[in-house]
């Protein structure tokens, strides 16, 4: 997906007046189950973090209610909830979970992405919690750094350099591994 | 394709993940709601139990008219008697003893200045 059509999926919306619990979860259900998925590294844990968000939201529909929007908040809040559950256990990817869709049709093109796209899941899951945080929101969500900023409850500084030294680690490990 | 665009297909979630999830919140959602429900009768069948509660018979109130009021202190100022000077030594303070007519009253009067004659 290209990086405008990602932004534009995840610019949150602007509802105007009351919202029902079911036009919450058309809207967030993906978004927060693919935040915890790339913060957690795996989908069982991602599935369950992403079904306590959903069901703190529905216990707080009434913040909603005025036409604030609630991806910031549900966001904050899965963001929350991956850093509790990473506390207790680590990161983890299996490589089941991280099967290539088929991109291209040349078999060793697709090998190749594979390949790429294994190392980068290490990367990810080497980089320290708040840097994999700061580098899932604003590169991969597509959230733009005030957002990030304020989901996190941090300067905007922090958060330029959090996904700054994120990129170069990420960048650093796929050249050390592409090397060997 | 870029490394962030390749990591982000690699890291997303398809279909069936997210109609899993739906799934396990809409379940979610139907036990808080089972649990509302079972919560309110209960709580109404309590509130219902405390206000049926017998409460025990107890004898009732009889307000009766206040008893006559004491009759009222008078304040009579005792006369003074006879005032003795108590201390009458150098560097001592003028102490003078007053006696009056209630034997309960004694009046002191005693100087400032210690070494006053």
């Amino acid at each position: 997906m290209a990086a405008d059509e990602m932004a534009l999926e995840m610019t949150p919306k602007r509802i105007s007046g009351a919202m029902t619990f079911e036009e919450l979860m058309a809207l967030a259900e993906r978004p927060v189950l693919r935040v915890c998925y790339r913060l957690l590294g795996n989908r069982p844990d991602a599935q369950d973090a992403a079904q306590e968000v959903l069901l703190k939201a529905y216990g707080n529909m009434a913040k909603f209610q005025s036409g604030q929007d609630p991806m910031p908040w549900l966001y904050h809040v899965a963001v929350n909830q991956c850093r509790d559950r990473l506390r207790r256990r680590k990161y983890g990817t299996t490589l089941e979970s991280i099967t290539p869709r088929e991109t291209t049709a040349d078999p060793e093109q697709q090998a190749v992405q594979a390949e790429r796209k294994r190392l980068l899941v290490e990367g990810l899951a080497g980089l320290g919690e708040r840097e994999r945080t700061a580098l899932v929101l604003r590169d991969l969500e597509g959230l733009d750094t005030r957002e990030v900023a304020r989901i996190l409850e941090v300067a905007e500084e922090t958060v330029r350099s959090q996904c700054s030294v994120a990129r170069a680690k990420l960048k650093q490990f796929i050249e050390a591994r592409s090397a060997l | 394709m870029s490394d962030l665009d390749l990591l982000r297909e690699a890291m997303d979630v398809d279909e069936d993940d997210v109609r899993q999830l739906r799934a396990r919140v809409r379940a979610g959602v139907a036990r808080r709601r089972r649990r509302i429900w079972l919560l309110w009768p209960a709580a109404a069948a309590a509130v219902i139990a405390v206000w049926l509660w017998p409460v025990p018979e107890t004898e009732s109130l009889v307000i009766s008219s206040p008893a006559p009021a004491a009759p009222a202190m008078t304040a009579a100022r005792p006369a003074v008697l006879a005032p003795v000077l108590v201390h009458r030594k150098r560097k001592e303070p003028v102490v003078l003893h007053l006696e009056t007519s209630d034997p309960d009253v004694v009046i002191y009067l005693v100087g400032s200045n210690g070494g006053a004659e």
